[in-house]
């Protein structure tokens, strides 16, 4: 419609009448119309629910809020509560920062790994395809948290199994220094969505280059390194982005093995979780709004950063690099 | 140019039952009111399936005998309830009818969420027979935000016929600290440690409390400032220390994995032969062990046991329900019918209203007889109710449990815990 518009503008066709541009226009006008009355549930919400409680908890993250009495301003007493006062915030910032470390990459190579094996054809590609992105749409439930949760309990399944073949571990969730473990492996077991977008990307590397490899003799692994991960660095570079992103934001995992509670001993208590709690559980909601908008900056920096840095590892064909 | 004439207004009916679409589904969300003329109030409450089975049976006997007023039920494990319970709250939807603790009492009370219940006449809501040991429980600067809706006190809940299996002497009533030690210690060795004799308790800021009480301190003076020191707080830590590192109390990774949930306590999964506990969560264990435990009083310093009566829970009327007296039925109801005191026997603790309480008594069986039997025993030992703990009282229990198993882990010493803790405390205080 824009194209039209614009169109239309630039070049009005030579024979058309005042009344037809008039109408035309209308036209226009009245399509415009549509695709906002279209759009409006989204832009309603988007207004509503995203836009209208960001504004919000900004306020509030300057006030202190119970949640039943009116806020009351104090400035930027929050955030500097927040680093001065509070060993938990700085062990929860801590925890996060491992686990995003942690789980981004190992998700990542989990994905590239599963999306190259899935790029040879093969019988009931298909199939392998959606059995291995299954994961991604059930991981993010409470269910599946609630079955590793089990799974990874003293005497669990993983308890049990280990224990046959001499390893005594005693449970995963309810040990500090194994706790984020499971958390992580939750989250690598969901590389569904980054294997996709790695899948269309191998698919976009000319098999020319696949070729002249083949030709000058390149063992499979230089092949890899040389060819496969300098032409996927803009997708490496996507998942990237998205990954950390997401994993900073990391909750429904932690809150579930741990039981809302960030345990044993805060190893689970990741950033998100404890901002849930100063919130709803201590109901300092301007506390927790002040948390909420520091992630905000972070990540908008941790992105940024990585924006600046893909110009030294990012390759786009086309490039003359 | 016939199409295109038709289509705005094709365009139009798409909109509208789009609109129409949405309509439906937003009108989904709401709540089924029932018949004309019909109230609906919303219940809820923390507790086990038991208690759910129980209480819904209760509430079916309410509705009905009351048969314009609908009750909506709900009901979520303690872990959870209260963060689920703040949102409604300050979402300015709370429950009619809430079940409340009396650690939060006084944060909802103070913010204008609940109902003062005295302005419902002795016909409504009836408080004359309450046991006045708890009658003014729920009672803040002369207004009554919350009825006790069972009696219930501390207790070791002891797995009686594992530990007679052992050969182990049964604890008995005058018991201190160091017998519990002591037979603790008996009993991982008669069972080659797999299983200790105590759930390490400190994860319970209330077994805190009893401690500081035995030796006539307190949580909060009654300014609601702290009533104990520093020095407290390091000795009663190096006290489950040393119950810990001795091998008489459960160790960090099994202490982590409890979660209120009686299922997942140490004694049920037969790690541990005692546990700190509450009376009135005793049905449960009946339950989940499939064989009765029995009850001992808190382990004493001295003479004194540091015990008392406590509302197990209390119920509350929401400030902002539509329908107060209707939710004052529900709650006159629950605690002062006598059938549906006989239905509910002890799931929320000793009844509180008297003659239900004697009612229910002489018919109680298995796991209620226990309770009962228990509270008789301590009748005459058992303290009044202190006064509702201060806001900012949750969070410090939280913080508690906290550093009890960060120290349990080793990941820091007692006195940067006891730090912590006061440091804490300062700040909510």
């Amino acid at each position: 419609m824009v194209a039209q518009q614009v169109e239309a503008v630039t070049s009005p066709p030579p024979q058309e009448s005042k009344r037809d541009q008039a109408r035309r226009k209308r036209n226009a006008k009245g399509q415009t119309g549509v695709a906002y009355l279209f759009l409006s549930p989204w832009m309603i919400g988007a207004l509503l629910l995203t836009v209208g409680p960001m504004v919000a908890s900004l306020y509030l993250s300057f006030t202190n809020y119970n949640l039943f009495t009116a806020p009351e301003w104090v400035g930027l007493d929050n955030y500097v509560r927040l680093f001065t006062e509070d060993d938990r915030f700085l062990s929860s910032v801590s925890v996060t920062l491992r686990y995003v470390l942690l789980s981004a990459p190992l998700k990542l190579a989990a994905a590239l790994a599963v999306a190259m094996l899935l790029n040879r054809p093969r019988k009931g590609q298909g199939f392998y395809r959606s059995a291995f992105y299954a994961p991604s749409l059930l991981g993010a439930s409470v269910a599946i948290a609630l079955v590793w949760r089990a799974l990874f309990t003293d005497s669990g399944t993983v308890d049990t199994l280990l224990q046959k073949v001499g390893i005594n571990t005693g449970g995963w969730i309810n040990q500090p220094q194994y706790a984020t473990i499971v958390i992580v492996i939750l989250a690598v077991w969901q590389f569904g969505a980054p294997m996709v977008i790695f899948l269309a990307g191998l698919k976009q590397i000319p098999q020319d280059l696949y070729d002249a490899a083949a030709v000058d003799g390149a063992s499979k692994w230089k092949t890899f390194t040389s060819v496969t991960l300098p032409m996927l660095t803009p997708v490496v570079f996507f998942n990237l982005v998205m990954e950390i992103i997401n994993s900073f934001q990391a909750f429904t995992g932690a809150f579930v093995v741990s039981n809302g509670q960030g345990g044993p001993a805060d190893s689970t208590l990741f950033y998100t979780l404890y901002l849930y709690q100063r919130g709803f559980s201590d109901f300092q909601m301007g506390y927790a709004s002040a948390m909420a908008w520091l992630l905000l900056l972070v990540i908008a920096l941790v992105t940024g950063l990585l924006f600046w840095s893909s110009g030294r590892w990012v390759f786009y064909s086309g490039e003359d690099k | 140019m016939g199409v295109q004439g038709s289509s705005p207004w094709r365009r139009g009916v798409t909109a509208l039952s789009a609109l129409a679409v949405l309509g439906a589904v937003g009108a989904c969300g709401g709540t089924n009111d029932g018949g004309d003329g019909d109230v609906t109030i919303r219940f809820t409450w923390w507790g086990s399936d038991d208690r759910a089975r129980l209480t819904e049976e209760a509430v079916a006997l309410f509705q009905e005998r009351n048969p314009g007023i609908n009750v909506v039920t709900s009901y979520s494990a303690f872990d959870g309830y209260f963060e689920k319970l703040a949102t409604e709250t300050a979402g300015g939807n709370p429950p009619d009818v809430i079940q409340m603790d009396y650690a939060y009492l006084r944060e909802y009370a103070d913010r204008g969420v609940l109902a003062d219940l005295n302005q419902f006449s002795e016909d409504q809501l009836g408080t004359e027979e309450i046991t006045p040991l708890l009658a003014t429980s729920g009672e803040i600067d002369g207004a009554l935000y919350a009825l006790p809706m069972g009696q219930n006190t501390h207790t070791f809940a002891y797995d009686v016929e594992r530990w007679t299996e052992t050969g182990v002497g049964l604890p008995e009533p005058g018991w201190s600290w160091e017998d519990w030690f002591d037979a603790s210690l008996e009993l991982a060795e008669a069972t080659d440690g797999e299983s200790v004799g105590l759930t390490d308790f400190g994860w319970s800021w209330e077994t805190f409390q009893v401690w500081l009480r035995q030796q006539d301190k307190d949580l909060y003076t009654e300014d609601a400032e702290l009533a104990f020191e520093r020095a407290d707080v390091v000795e009663y830590m190096e006290l489950l220390e040393r119950f810990r590192s001795e091998g008489a109390s459960t160790e960090g990774s099994v202490t982590a994995q409890i979660d209120g949930a009686v299922e997942n306590s140490p004694v049920s999964r037969g790690l541990a032969f005692a546990d700190f506990s509450w009376d009135s969560t005793v049905p449960s264990f009946f339950s989940v062990l499939g064989r009765p435990v029995a009850l001992a009083p808190m382990p004493r310093i001295g003479e004194r046991v540091g015990q008392f009566a406590k509302p197990a829970m209390l119920v509350s009327i929401a400030e902002r329900s539509d329908h107060k007296e209707a939710a004052a039925a529900l709650v006159d109801f629950l605690l002062n019918d006598e059938d549906a005191g006989k239905i509910q026997g002890t799931t929320r603790g000793m009844p509180v209203n008297e003659s239900v309480r004697e009612a229910v008594g002489a018919e109680l069986e298995g796991a209620d007889e226990v309770v009962y039997e228990y509270e008789e025993l301590l009748a005459d030992e058992l303290e009044e109710t202190p006064p509702p703990p201060p806001p900012g009282n949750s969070t410090l229990k939280r913080e508690w449990e906290r550093l009890n198993q960060v120290v349990a882990f080793g990941q820091i010493s007692i006195d940067e815990a006891a730090d912590q803790f006061l440091n804490r405390a300062q700040q909510e205080l």
